[in-house]
């Protein structure tokens, strides 16, 4: 998986690459409208993370030229500018996602995962992490070849935390994503350790090699077992 | 009240007491010189009498027809010295031709005949005719300055409204004014040397005035957005720290910056979100069902209402409809309502009362009143809560005040309340 990053800032990008390299992608940068213009023209990316706001332009420019081509590269914008404008002209430029700024290094991912999937013939919807394999289209799960039944919010769970497999999930985010807007001032947290629960039973039973771990009461996080 | 009016009020007022004296005055010398003229005609005729008398000649009749009549008697010497040469009374006399009392203007003067003897010499004439001469000058004095009094507020509301106009025109073109808009040009010419000055000077503060809030908004609009950048690679290398073989002392200091790295993002989102109202970047208006909105908020709260323990109760008695954006209308019912169970006690109560004008929202919480004068200010925080931003019930405030909707606090009979009416 070959990923372009666009972006100004220095740091940022240092971040970003180091991040998905340790996801195994192939990972080239851009710092200006221009060179990203240079790569684009001479190679083929699965994705491309985009900012908006760059020294010599806007990234809408770099998105019209991309679809001019008519290239099939996804695009992610990652802009700073969270503003209900600039999403809705880059959607509908064709950019696939919009990531506002500060993000989650496993949202990027899960972003990332979740466009290149929707790119991929149809046959490949399916993630496969150690024994374990989704089938979002279908919402199945088959652990081993065999499926695995699981409740709706078991499955939702689920789902979330393999987009975003090897990082920690705080418990605040995890159920805002699960169960939605209303409970991000909860501080009682009793319906995730429920669900988490049974989830965790079910896939020990199932012999699963993956796990759920519980870090330092702060979150979650899923890994393979070694 | 308008200036024409309060320049007219006053001096109309001042006219009116001005006036009042004056008419008074000229009423009385007016008076004073019939009454003299009077008495000059009396003092002819009885000198005329007198002379008559001395010369021996025939008097003319008591009752000569005329109004006029006379009594002439002797009197002695102590009468004559205890008693005035000559001296004028209004009197009420008996006329006997015509057999009534009429009041009468009455002159006594007591003279000395050849023969040594005093006579005293009264004549008199009746003042029907004075009356009537007063009740005239009276009249024309009354009727003289009513219209005077007309004319005068007449011609100054005439001359101030004439005078004014460049202040009425330059008063329209700031209605019109909008900080968020270039401003029109001020066309408003006159050769008043104050409304000229006048007229500079507000188009030159208007201009500096608007350069500052495009300053003053790009500012807050770029601070918060260039703090986005190094708040997300701040947050990113500390999630790539957490994802390496750590201790357990250290993950929870990484997670605790994390956090608090978070809550400055949020504070930030918070801070774009109130300087884009204050920018007015949020144009579209659909017709908002109040008691609608309210009643799907409280659904979606229902869950931390829960966990809370606060009951919320929505009382209908009327259904308020109120053109507003509806993500701005939303995050005004929400902000209020997440603050109203956030800051409430266990067990404690939300009662929201919805009215042909709005809604009330009291909640049960610290038994003192908050600070009324600043509640709404930014960065505001009674409650304590270490994770609250400080700038909900801004936000709030922000949101009223771009749709001139009337937002208060109270601290009612153990409650507080905030009242939000159009």
């Amino acid at each position: 998986m070959k990923i372009l990053v666009v972006e100004d800032e220095a740091a940022l990008l240092e971040v970003i690459r180091r991040s998905l390299e340790l996801e195994h992608y192939v990972v080239e940068t851009a710092e200006t409208s221009l060179s990203a213009l240079r790569k684009v023209n001479a190679y083929n990316y699965d994705c491309i993370l985009l900012d908006l706001m760059l020294p010599d332009g806007s990234g809408l420019q770099l998105l019209e030229h991309l679809k001019k081509l008519n290239r099939q590269e996804s695009v992610i914008i990652v802009s700073a500018k969270d503003s209900i404008e600039d999403k809705v002209a880059g959607l509908e430029l064709g950019a696939d996602d919009y990531l506002p700024k500060p993000f989650h290094m496993a949202e990027l991912h899960a972003r990332i995962r979740s466009v290149i999937r929707r790119r991929q013939q149809a046959g490949s919807v399916q993630i496969e992490v150690g024994n374990l394999r989704m089938m979002p289209d279908k919402h199945q799960v088959e652990v081993g070849g065999v499926p695995l039944e699981l409740g709706r919010k078991e499955y939702d769970i689920l789902y979330y935390f393999i987009n975003r497999r090897g990082y920690l999930i705080k418990k605040e985010v995890l159920a805002e994503a699960v169960w939605g807007d209303d409970i991000d001032q909860a501080d009682n947290y009793d319906f995730i350790y429920a669900q988490l629960k049974n989830l965790r039973r079910k896939l020990a039973a199932a012999k699963a090699t993956v796990e759920i771990k519980t870090v330092y009461g702060f979150g979650y996080k899923l890994c393979e077992k070694e | 009240m308008s200036l024409t009016y309060r320049i007219i009020f006053r001096i109309s007022f001042s006219l009116l007491i001005l006036l009042s004296l004056w008419a008074w005055l000229f009423y009385m010398a007016m008076m004073d010189e019939v009454t003299d003229e009077v008495d000059d005609a009396l003092e002819l005729y009885a000198e005329t009498l007198m002379t008559r008398s001395l010369a021996g000649k025939e008097l003319p009749l008591a009752d000569n027809g005329t109004n006029n009549s006379y009594f002439l008697r002797e009197v002695d010497e102590e009468y004559a010295r205890t008693h005035p040469r000559l001296s004028f009374s209004d009197e009420t006399v008996y006329i006997e031709v015509k057999r009534e009392t009429e009041p009468a203007r009455v002159m006594k003067t007591i003279f000395l005949r050849e023969d040594g003897t005093y006579g005293e010499l009264t004549v008199m004439t009746p003042t029907i005719e004075k009356d009537d001469l007063y009740r005239a000058i009276a009249c024309w004095v009354v009727g003289l300055f009513a219209v005077l009094m007309l004319v005068i507020i007449g011609v100054s509301a005439w001359v101030i409204s004439r005078s004014m106009r460049p202040l009425y025109r330059l008063l329209g073109w700031l209605d019109r004014y909008n900080i968020t808009e270039q401003p029109e040009p001020l066309d408003n010419p006159t050769r008043v040397t104050e409304f000229r000055k006048l007229n500079e000077t507000i188009w030159n503060y208007s201009l500096r005035n608007r350069k500052l809030f495009e300053q003053q908004k790009r500012f807050i609009g770029n601070a918060s957005h260039e703090l986005q950048t190094p708040l997300a690679i701040c947050q990113s290398r500390l999630e790539m720290l957490c994802n390496t073989e750590l201790s357990e002392e250290q993950m929870g200091e990484i997670i605790k910056t994390l956090q608090t790295l978070e809550h400055l993002s949020e504070l930030n989102r918070s801070l774009l979100f109130l300087s884009k109202i204050d920018n007015r970047q949020f144009p579209e208006v659909v017709a908002i069902d109040v008691y609608a909105l309210l009643e799907q908020t409280v659904g979606e709260y229902r869950r931390l209402a829960n966990k809370e323990q606060v009951d919320v109760h929505l009382h209908e008695a009327g259904r308020p409809v109120w053109m507003m954006n509806e993500s701005l209308a939303k995050a005004l019912v929400h902000n209020l309502l997440r603050n109203a169970i956030i800051h409430n006690t266990k067990g404690g109560r939300v009662d929201i009362a919805v009215d042909a004008e709005g809604f009330v929202m009291r909640n049960d919480g610290v038994a003192t009143s908050l600070d009324a004068d600043c509640i709404f200010d930014r960065f505001y925080k009674a409650g304590g809560k270490p994770d609250s931003t400080g700038l909900g019930l801004s936000i709030v405030d922000a949101i009223a005040r771009l749709y001139n909707l009337d937002v208060s606090y109270q601290f009612e009979a153990g409650k507080h309340t905030f009242r939000v009416r159009e």
